[in-house]
């Protein structure tokens, strides 16, 4: 009897305290201030005396939060206010392009913002949620001008968490990059004889192969190509005789049996570049019979409105003889084509 | 069934559950036959054997005997967790490894955390590493395997005491075991260091088609942030800008470009840096691949734990084509910051 009244009390005792141990296991903790984590202000200006927006980002502990502020005096004895440091009362906020930038959630509310003293306070925050990382963009340029050159302890507060972190001003946060591009011009002929395709005969207008003229330059403002002839015209020595140049400058047609020459651009082509090229209206042939004249004074024949790379036009010269026309094998003229880049 | 019934069956649920505990300790006890198998509430299951079962324990700081069916069926309890502060360095987190005890893989584990060596307030880790009310069972992979799980939201220049239980289906939970204990370290000052220079770089000529690269730009950077940090960059256009020119700019598109391949350009590679700080795309490029540059803030160099005398180096790269509108005005201001993560 005395053993089952032992064993009884141990039961009673047994269940006794497992009942109390389930209830200490069921006891809710109590609520405390926690410390942000993973947090940190991207200042988008270090230079001392500069003002700059900026970037907070910051990891909850607790949930429920409704603001946030940021104090650039933080525990500081040296603070950010008394070193010529400020913030700026009035503030602009959001939240819309930092959670991509920063892999965080961006900061949820219709936010409003300003600042006070040595304090940035951002309202309107949708509570937060506990251990969830969020960005926040100080947008204004002017949201806080930098103190002077040193490294200063700002907190970050959320509710009832916090965090102190370090921001640094320097003397200088740029690096200015120059460069100059020299000027650079080509002109290149592909060749330096042009031959008529056939004798010259009173029932056609000769045309000779042609020649290509390409031009580079890195000239903004473009180019511009002249021409000028030897003779004014083909010239035969044996014959003493010259095929003269229609008036030079003004656009000619050559016609079959009736003495003429003429030059004349049958093809132009930018290339790439900038510009935009041309040819002298009077100087564009067809190829089979029109043209203009050239003499000995310089004359424009083509030009761009920009930069080039590979720009190319055709030349070619054209003849039509009379019946009297003196015979020669040696009718010949010399053509000088010249160009220039418009720095 | 009379109450001295009712007693048995809940003397046995207890007899399996509470041989050891804080404050008390059965040294032998036993259940009297006849227990009733499978009876069940709606959080309870009630695991008992007919006949005695009968249960001593001894126990070491680290072992403790188990006799009994219900004994033998539970996971072996574990050890006292591995834990770690960093070294010193961690103010606001430690590190547990779960020691296993040589249950299979599949066993789950909880930890329990407390401030004070008897556990009069326990919080639990949860599988993101905060404190919680609530015991969180996961893997021994699952905590992290041999390289452990961070137990973060501490508080610095505290002592923390860990301890686990193991569990392998039904009626297999142990008891916890043994605890270990280690301090996070006291807070210290958040510190960050940083400089670039030169503050003024020439490129010189770009003559048509040759790839020109600037002098070294030096960056120092330095934090005791254990989250570690980045050195951004953003230009106040995308590339070298000539106003003569009507703006023209000589730039790559983004992200990145081969200045071998392409008529022209101008962007930023990064050349060097030292452990744990490290080049960031696209500006980790070799040869003549550069980033390019952006209005925006990029990282170009960052760490993920602390720095303590870092420096990094990068230079800028132009080439011009011969449609490069000519001019002596080409620039471009870049602005670095740097931020770390506390």
């Amino acid at each position: 009897m005395n053993k089952i009244k032992f064993i009884n009390r141990v039961k009673y005792t047994i269940l006794a305290i497992s009942l109390v141990m389930t209830n200490f296991a069921f006891l809710p903790q109590s609520a405390s201030a926690a410390s942000l984590t993973n947090s940190y202000i991207e200042l988008n200006r270090m230079a001392a005396g500069a003002t700059t927006s900026f970037r907070v980002v910051f990891k909850t502990a607790s949930a429920g939060a409704t603001s946030v502020a940021i104090n650039f005096n933080g525990a500081d004895t040296t603070t950010w206010t008394g070193s010529t440091g400020t913030v700026n009362a009035t503030q602009t906020v959001s939240s819309a392009s930092c959670a991509a930038a920063t892999g965080t959630t961006a900061l949820p509310g219709t936010l409003t913002a300003a600042g006070a003293s040595s304090t940035v306070t951002i309202s309107s925050v949708t509570a937060l949620a506990a251990t969830t990382a969020y960005c926040v963009d100080l947008t204004s340029t002017t949201a806080v001008t930098n103190a002077s050159a040193g490294e200063y302890h700002p907190t970050i507060t959320a509710g009832s968490d916090s965090t102190t972190v370090a921001v640094r001003t320097v003397s200088n946060d740029q690096i200015v990059v120059s460069a100059t591009v020299p000027p650079s011009f080509n002109l290149a002929l592909s060749g330096n004889t042009d031959a008529f395709t056939s004798n010259l005969a009173t029932n056609a207008v000769g045309v000779t192969a042609g020649k290509t003229v390409t031009i580079n330059t890195n000239a903004k403002n473009g180019w511009f190509a002249w021409a000028y002839d030897s003779n004014t015209g083909l010239n035969s020595a044996f014959a003493a005789h010259t095929i003269s140049s229609t008036t030079p400058g003004t656009g000619a047609t050559l016609t079959a049996g009736t003495e003429g020459y003429v030059f004349g651009i049958t093809s132009i082509t930018q290339g790439t570049g900038a510009g935009v090229t041309s040819a002298v209206p009077a100087y564009t042939s067809n190829g089979t019979s029109t043209g203009s004249g050239l003499d000995a004074t310089v004359r424009q024949i083509a030009s761009s409105t920009g930069t080039a790379n590979g720009a190319v036009f055709t030349v070619k010269e054209l003849a039509a003889i009379s019946p009297t026309t003196q015979p020669g094998t040696d009718y010949t003229d010399t053509i000088t084509i010249i160009g220039a880049g418009y720095f | 069934m009379g109450i001295n019934s009712l007693l048995s069956v809940g003397f046995g649920l207890i007899f399996a559950s509470i041989a050891t505990s804080t404050n008390y300790h059965l040294n032998s006890y036993s259940l009297d036959g006849g227990s009733t198998n499978n009876a069940t509430s709606t959080t309870y299951k009630l695991n008992a054997t007919s006949g005695d079962t009968q249960s001593s324990t001894n126990n070491s700081p680290n072992y403790q005997t188990k006799s009994g069916t219900i004994q033998t069926q539970q996971s072996n309890v574990p050890l006292a967790p591995t834990l770690s502060n960093g070294g010193g360095t961690y103010t606001n987190k430690l590190n547990f490894i779960i020691n296993t005890a040589g249950n299979p893989t599949d066993t789950t584990y909880s930890v329990a955390v407390s401030t004070t060596s008897n556990f009069a307030s326990t919080s639990y880790v949860q599988a993101d590493g905060t404190l919680n009310t609530t015991p969180i069972y996961q893997t021994y992979t699952a905590w992290g395997g041999a390289t452990g799980t961070l137990a973060i939201g501490l508080a610095p220049g505290t002592a923390y005491w860990f301890k686990t239980d193991a569990i392998q289906g039904k009626f297999t939970a142990t008891s916890y075991g043994p605890s270990a204990t280690a301090t996070t370290s006291s807070s210290t000052t958040p510190s960050l260091s940083f400089s670039v220079t030169p503050n003024s770089l020439s490129m010189g000529s770009l003559l048509v088609g040759l790839i020109i690269t600037s002098s070294t730009i030096s960056f120092t950077y330095a934090t005791n942030a254990t989250n570690g940090g980045a050195i951004y960059m953003a230009g106040a256009s995308t590339g070298l800008v000539s106003a003569s020119s009507g703006g023209y700019s000589i730039n790559v598109s983004p992200p990145s470009g081969n200045l071998a391949t392409l008529a022209e350009g101008f962007g930023l590679q990064a050349l060097t840096a030292s452990s744990p700080l490290a080049s960031q795309s696209p500006y980790n490029g070799t040869s003549n691949i550069v980033g390019s540059i952006y209005t925006t803030f990029q990282p170009v160099f960052s760490a993920t734990s602390a720095v303590t005398t870092g420096t990094a180096t990068a230079a800028m790269q132009a080439k011009s084509s011969i449609s490069t509108p000519s001019s002596t005005d080409y620039t471009d201001t870049l602005t670095f910051v740097a931020a770390a993560s506390f």
